[in-house]
């Protein structure tokens, strides 16, 4: 399911913007791009933080051009604990991120855009976990491990959507695509499972989903 | 219009995300190293065996004392005593059949194991018994109580930790019977190379 999300998500996302195309055609309206500096904050990384086996925190800045061009900006936490990553034990990985991009804004309104991007990501992080071998007959085995001082890099391709609210400075967004792995750390014994801001360790790529509100000023 | 096209698009994300992210859950056996053990009972194989010689020989004397009847002129006096020795004879022939279910079922190792190291197995008759060894250490010493008979054996083995499909498991290779501490009339591993999880051990007693 998951190798499929990227092309769902495209294939959603053209859909969309097909039927705006034809509603802007129709309504003839002058497109607007306003130019201006924007902050955000991802608010499904901010719903993590009630969550037991995640805690994420992200937040960014952008400066938006009229010739739609809007590099930007984020800087990202997280910690996760994922129950499956050792079945006989537990996992801990966490660190802090940046990311640095640029979008190509494509307005089917003047409320409703979509946008197209490139980001290079980079990633300090550590893990640390923990196993065990429980016995009726003997006593347990118990272990661990802790690796700190790690680094890992990867780009993204990003297919994005943003809604101005009342008043056009507040924007709703979302935005999906895909993370491909440039450089990553190799665990010896027991592999990294996962890479805090990019994902579960599970392919050189994975599809993302992130959902965001700005300001722009 | 517009406001709901979006929630709808956002919904359908979400919704996506949600199964890309849901996992099946794996159940974490196998991850202590065992070996199965088969425990013949060579006392009671010897003594059912015996048995079996003993009624079969029951057996040949009344054949021979029929075949005698049937060989008389008067044979028609003697209907009385065969149909007596024909009764007993298949009294016997059941008891060797199941006798025979009795040698068969030992040397399918179905004896009860009262415990292995004080504790009580699941299922105390089978035909393959699991022995969990030592994560801890490259030796295990098993005490075995069968029919309030105590038994000990010793295994030793090289031990290796492995990480596979995200559970940690102890391996143990190189499987041998210490001779020392073994109290059985017989042990015999079904490799030379054992690794765990894949050896049978045959154990008489």
């Amino acid at each position: 399911m998951t190798q499929y999300l990227p092309y769902i998500f495209s294939l959603l996302a053209l859909i969309s913007f097909k039927a705006k195309a034809q509603e802007a055609e129709v309504d003839t309206i002058k497109l607007e791009v306003n130019q201006g500096l924007q902050l955000y904050v991802d608010y499904g990384k901010l719903l993590t933080q009630l969550s037991d086996f995640e805690s994420k925190l992200e937040f960014g800045i952008a400066y938006q051009f009229r010739n739609r061009f809007q590099p930007n900006f984020q800087y990202g936490m997280a910690s996760v604990d994922p129950v499956d990553a050792i079945e006989n034990g537990e996992y801990n990985a966490e660190g802090s991120y940046w990311r640095a991009g640029i979008n190509y804004i494509l307005p089917l309104d003047n409320i409703n855009s979509l946008y197209l991007g490139v980001k290079y990501a980079q990633l300090k992080f550590e893990d640390s976990g923990s196993y065990m071998i429980e016995s009726e007959f003997w006593p347990t085995l118990e272990g661990g491990f802790q690796r700190t001082d790690m680094e890992a890099d990867w780009f993204e391709a990003i297919l994005g959507s943003e809604k101005k609210l009342k008043g056009g400075h507040l924007i709703l967004g979302g935005q999906t695509g895909v993370r491909f792995i440039n450089t990553r750390p190799t665990g010896e014994f027991i592999d990294i499972y996962s890479i805090p801001g990019y994902g579960l360790w599970t392919d050189s790529s994975t599809p993302f989903l992130n959902l965001y509100i700005k300001y722009q000023f | 219009m517009k406001t709901i096209g979006h929630f709808m698009l956002f919904s359908i994300l979400f919704i996506l995300t949600a199964i890309s992210c849901s996992e099946d859950e794996m159940q974490a056996d196998g991850i202590e190293p065992f070996i199965q053990v088969t425990l013949i009972d060579t006392d009671s194989l010897i003594f059912f065996n015996e048995l079996k010689t003993d009624v079969n020989a029951v057996i040949d004397t009344i054949d021979g004392r029929i075949a005698q009847i049937d060989t008389l002129e008067n044979r028609n006096d003697f209907e009385e005593e065969k149909d007596s020795l024909n009764l007993v004879k298949d009294n016997l022939q059941d008891s060797i059949t199941t006798l025979n279910s009795f040698v068969s079922n030992i040397n399918n190792g179905l004896t009860i194991l009262s415990t292995i190291n004080n504790v009580v197995p699941t299922v105390t008759s089978k035909q393959f018994h699991t022995f969990p060894l030592n994560s801890n250490d490259t030796i295990s010493r098993f005490i075995t109580i069968i029919h309030g008979q105590l038994d000990t054996i010793d295994i030793r083995y090289d031990l290796e930790l492995q990480f596979i499909e995200n559970q940690l498991r102890a391996t143990a290779s190189n499987l041998n019977v210490e001779d020392q501490y073994n109290t059985f009339d017989t042990v015999q591993l079904s490799c030379t190379q054992c690794i765990s999880n894949d050896a049978i051990l045959t154990v008489h007693f």
